[in-house]
């Protein structure tokens, strides 16, 4: 366990970092683009969540190549890499680990450098405007064969206490059923 | 109003102090992975090559006015009346606050101005020649016409270069 969390650290140390405050202004711009392109709130999480896909199979390589964790396709084991490693290497945070079982667990955190200056607007209570985040877990989870269904349960935009994503997991998927998922 | 403010737990956006610069950084690659992300939803909703540009010319246009009033009010500057000690501002003291370094100003004839940096963030992991830069072109041009100069901006790639 103490070894993923250094690991994740060495790995942040170790990269090239940029200010979080330019970071999140990109961001921000970037969901209030996409939502003026729809006027679908639930059509915008839709595409914040392939947009993180999309991020995920980009980003579990590069994880597993700084970091030199040996890949698996355990669920649980998983829930420690991301929380340690993948948060802390990409985002510089931490998440914790709350009630893993073989079935799903719960990612729970309180610094988010996503949402420096966010605040949401009354009309849009439906927008999870974190949504990319499930979508980067999900597309890295299925680069290790692993397919979950991820969302945010409890979000510190909308009042919470926390942060919380729920993972849940679904299935293994089967060599010949991932390509497939590339066509 | 009110009921917004009692509904917010503590540590949120109305506790934080804006004045000083976080401290917090994050890896670049996530910045790059979820620029290159977007360019392709870009791409994906608007298939042709010269809308890329034009949109994150627009995105970047967001960040503008938010930018110049957050470095303004952290840095104490004055308002700039004068275009050059405008477009000053925005390539050291702007720039130092964005991307930690400065850029450097170029005057050309007919009142008009480059600004050079030779590594912009949008294309250290990204194809430059996918036009990533407007994006920085957009954050110029939004800070201009926040503080009433108005301009059109243009990125251009001289080797590796945007102006």
């Amino acid at each position: 366990m103490a070894n993923f969390a250094r690991s994740g650290e060495m790995a942040f140390l170790k990269a090239d970092k940029i200010n979080s405050e330019i970071f999140s202004l990109t961001y921000g711009a970037m969901v209030a683009q996409i939502m003026k392109d729809y006027e679908d709130i639930e059509e915008v999480n839709r595409q914040l969540d392939r947009m993180g896909q999309n991020i995920g199979s980009r980003l579990i390589d590069e994880l597993f190549a700084k970091t030199g964790i040996p890949v698996s396709s355990n669920f649980m084991e998983t829930a420690e890499v991301i929380a340690k490693v993948g948060f802390k290497m990409f985002l510089g945070i931490t998440a914790n680990v709350v009630n893993p079982t073989p079935q799903q667990y719960s990612l729970t955190f309180r610094d988010n450098p996503m949402v420096d200056f966010v605040e949401l607007p009354d009309n849009c209570a439906n927008l999870r405007y974190c949504n990319l985040l499930c979508g980067v877990i999900r597309g890295a989870l299925e680069q290790v064969q692993i397919k979950v269904e991820c969302h945010f349960v409890r979000d510190m935009l909308r009042g919470d206490e926390t942060n919380e994503i729920q993972v849940r997991f679904l299935e293994q998927v089967r060599e010949s059923a991932l390509d497939q998922s590339f066509a | 109003m009110e009921s917004r403010l009692l509904r917010r737990p503590v540590g949120t956006i109305l506790e934080r102090n804006v004045a000083t610069k976080s401290k917090a950084e994050v890896n670049l690659h996530a910045f790059s992975l979820l620029f290159g992300s977007y360019m392709e939803y870009t791409l994906r909703r608007f298939p042709d090559q010269q809308n890329i540009e034009r949109r994150l010319d627009e995105t970047g246009y967001r960040l503008g006015p938010r930018i110049l009033e957050l470095v303004s009010f952290r840095e104490r500057a004055n308002r700039q009346l004068k275009i050059q000690p405008m477009l000053n501002f925005i390539s050291t003291t702007i720039w130092r606050n964005l991307f930690g370094k400065s850029a450097s100003l170029l005057k050309f004839p007919r009142g008009t101005w480059g600004i050079r940096d030779s590594e912009p963030l949008t294309n250290k992991y990204i194809s430059p020649n996918l036009g990533g830069a407007a994006f920085i072109g957009g954050i110029i041009r939004g800070i201009l016409c926040a503080a009433n100069f108005e301009c059109t901006v243009a990125c251009h790639q001289i080797a590796p270069e945007k102006g």
